[in-house]
């Protein structure tokens, strides 16, 4: 009977995860230029086709854009949206509303922000960045610049994501005790103080589901960066999925693909995900105290 | 009792799976159907009965002005003939479901997508039409330049080009007007004189959108060297050691440097071209498509737009070039027929109704288009003024004139190009640096 049960589920998951990440796996070790050739056209390339994307200098780039996507704004989209949580959990009044407007830009479409973004806050001429700047006497920034179109990407990125870690930030704030602050408190504890030594220790295990989330949301990065490059892919905005999806599809005016070579690409994003995950497992205890 | 218990919730199981298979077909029906529309959705009438049905997947999104025209050719066909057809709507995502599709034996027997995509990445999918073409006295009224690219890319002809686009530089006349030119620049110093008017006069002489700077520069660097010579630099490198490499990047140099672009060019997307809808910039360069789309951005913005277009061949750099200026990139969409399809003659027949006659017109003044059927002799007002370059361009290139050869560097040329227009390199360090793209 247990078989009976499981066969559907197993069968489920065989078809629809297994074989596409076996076959996926195996693709990238060879030559196949559409994803739907069959078997006996594909060539054996051994490793040859991870060679040719790490040399890339597209690829490489790529890579270099998430990181560094990863690594600044993950510290300040961690870092606001802990303040925010914090801020919210401090008994301030409109907590309601606070919340749901710096979570509101997670429910508009990232296309609909991302057009905002591109053609209206950055714009060099009626951008309300340049506004503000020139009502304090600057000079105007070119933000869609070669040179500064990333991190124009990435401020607007930071601001639709807050709201989500914040979320996450604000139930684990919420599963502490409060006779803990009132303890802290009653014994001459300053708010800082009771942030740094009992909020902060007892966020632990969600800190380490926002930075499994965060990484995930940076190595998948997609939308923003077509949004930013809308005609054609761009360096300043490339991201690995992107250089996927140009390499397996095509790309405006490029009509050869290279199917094996972009599964390649996804083995080594699979891998990215594998090893962040086995560091913070590693690097990052889970909750000592159970709350 | 507990085997019993087992299998009645063994036969639920099964129950509740047949019963969300059920569900799951009929949920995928309903949302196939909301982009799917068949002839009769665009006449209105009777279903004419016939066994024969013909499935056309489009590169159009239910809506836009293409699919209105489409379904109308597909009504009068079905009229006709007999034959129905079922459309489904893909949209511009085509290209990333439709060869597995095709691969996997769905049915479909006529597709559509850019015309060098369809010759060169679909080929394999596609039937060649040159009987059924040579039958239908196709050659006698297509646009020569279009057959003729698909044969170059596929050996044969295996899709039937539509609504062809060229290229050059568009302006708005009344800024011409302002600035009394009276003549169009054949040659890049009558172009810097013009230039230099419209400055005069308070426009920004040439707009630039960051998403064409390599449009722009190819056809600066293929004027010189052709779209052959284009493709070795961009393939193999030796721009420091290209004279004319090093003088196209001077010419991009010297617009920025005598303030023919915007300060803030190369705008994001389509900052640039809005330019001329709000009557601040004058030129761009860009395809025929563009009078259409920045009328309605202006009209997205509320803006009625009362513009005349003018428009010329990107003109000739030096007196040594090696193409006249008569040759652009023109481009189209391309129709096919599906090498499986059991219908191929319906099929292609259906492709001669959408592609030339009445709703080729219809097409081209729907859409602000360029006839792909040279018997239709009516231009949309819009861009009236384009036929002449067209009539007059001799030969094509490709998309970006050859720079996008190299699909490993495209991108890395593209950011350097992007920092030539931006001012941020010299015409010496723009070839350095486009050289050290290849070490």
């Amino acid at each position: 009977m247990i078989v009976l049960f499981l066969t559907p589920a197993v069968l489920a998951f065989g078809l629809m995860f297994l074989y596409p990440v076996t076959r996926t796996v195996i693709m990238s070790m060879f030559s196949v230029k559409n994803v739907t050739d069959p078997v006996s056209t594909w060539q054996f390339v051994g490793l040859q086709n991870f060679i040719d994307i790490i040399s890339n200098v597209t690829f490489r780039r790529a890579m270099m854009n998430i990181l560094r996507i990863w690594l600044v704004g993950g510290i300040f989209t961690l870092s606001i949206s802990l303040l925010f949580a914090v801020i919210l959990t401090s008994g301030i009044k409109g907590k309601r509303f606070f919340r749901a407007v710096i979570y509101l830009p997670n429910v508009v479409s990232a296309v609909a922000l991302a057009i905002m973004w591109t053609q209206y806050v950055f714009s060099s001429k009626y951008g309300l960045f340049n506004h503000v700047i020139k009502l304090f006497g600057g000079k105007a920034v070119n933000w869609m610049s070669s040179g500064m179109k990333f991190w124009s990407m990435l401020i607007a990125f930071i601001f639709g994501a807050v709201g989500y870690y914040m979320l996450i930030f604000l139930s684990g704030i919420e599963r502490i005790p409060a006779d803990l602050y009132e303890a802290a408190t009653i014994d001459g504890a300053s708010k800082i103080g009771q942030f740094r030594h009992i909020t902060l220790p007892l966020l632990r295990s969600v800190f380490k589901t926002n930075l499994t989330f965060w990484t995930i949301n940076t190595i998948t990065f997609f939308v923003w960066s077509k949004m930013f490059s809308p005609v054609d892919s761009e360096m300043s905005t490339m991201a690995p999925i992107v250089y996927m999806m140009n390499l397996v599809f095509g790309g405006k005016g490029i009509t050869e693909t290279k199917a094996g070579s972009g599964a390649a690409v996804g083995v080594l994003l699979a891998l990215c995900v594998l090893i962040a995950f086995t560091l913070f497992n590693v690097l990052i205890k889970d909750d000592e105290i159970e709350l | 009792m507990k085997k019993v218990i087992a299998l009645i919730l063994s036969a639920a199981m099964a129950f509740s799976m047949v019963a969300c298979g059920g569900a799951a077909s009929s949920g995928s029906t309903s949302e196939s159907a909301s982009t799917e529309s068949t002839a009769n959705s665009a006449s209105g009438s009777e279903s004419t009965a016939s066994d024969k049905e013909i499935v056309y997947w489009s590169m159009w999104n239910d809506g836009e002005p293409q699919s209105e025209v489409i379904k109308q050719a597909a009504a009068a066909y079905e009229e006709k003939t007999g034959v129905h057809v079922k459309i489904e709507w893909k949209g511009r995502d085509i290209t990333q479901v439709l060869k597995a599709s095709l691969d996997a034996g769905e049915k479909i027997d006529v597709f559509d997508d850019d015309f060098q995509r369809v010759s060169q990445q679909f080929v394999d999918n596609c039937l060649s039409l040159e009987d059924m073409a040579k039958a239908a006295g196709y050659e006698d009224f297509a646009v020569a330049a279009l057959p003729a690219a698909v044969r170059g890319w596929a050996g044969e002809l295996v899709a039937i080009p539509y609504q062809p686009y060229t290229s050059g530089v568009f302006y708005t006349k009344s800024s011409f007007e302002k600035a009394n030119i009276t003549a169009e620049p054949k040659t890049w110093e009558e172009f810097m004189d013009v230039c230099q008017k419209l400055k005069d006069a308070g426009y920004t002489p040439l707009a630039q959108d960051d998403a064409y700077t390599m449009y722009t520069f190819g056809f600066i660097l293929a004027r010189m060297v052709g779209e052959d010579g284009v493709k070795e630099l961009a393939m193999n490198g030796g721009w420091a050691a290209s004279e004319q490499a090093k003088q196209a990047a001077q010419f991009v140099v010297d617009l920025r440097e005598k303030g023919y672009l915007s300060d803030t060019a190369p705008d994001a997307y389509p900052n640039g071209e809005n330019e001329l809808g709000m009557g601040t910039a004058s030129m761009l360069v860009n395809a025929s498509w563009v009078p259409g789309e920045i009328t309605n951005n202006m009209k997205e913005g509320d803006v009625e737009l009362d513009e005349t277009w003018g428009m010329f061949n990107f003109p000739s750099m030096t007196a040594q070039d090696k193409d006249p200026s008569t040759v652009a990139n023109i481009g189209a969409q391309a129709m096919a027929v599906n090498k499986k399809s059991e219908h191929p003659q319906e099929a292609f027949d259906f492709i001669m109704t959408v592609t030339s006659g009445e709703f080729d017109q219809k097409m081209a003044l729907e859409c602000n288009g360029i006839p792909a059927d040279t018997r239709n002799e009516e231009w949309p007002e819009m861009i009236a003024n384009v036929r002449e370059a067209f009539n007059a361009q001799t030969d094509v290139y490709e998309w970006n004139m050859g720079l996008n050869a190299n699909e490993n560097l495209k991108e890395a040329i593209n950011d350097v190009i992007n920092k030539l227009f931006e001012g941020g390199l010299d015409a010496e360090g723009f070839v350095t640096e486009m050289d050290a793209l290849y070490k």
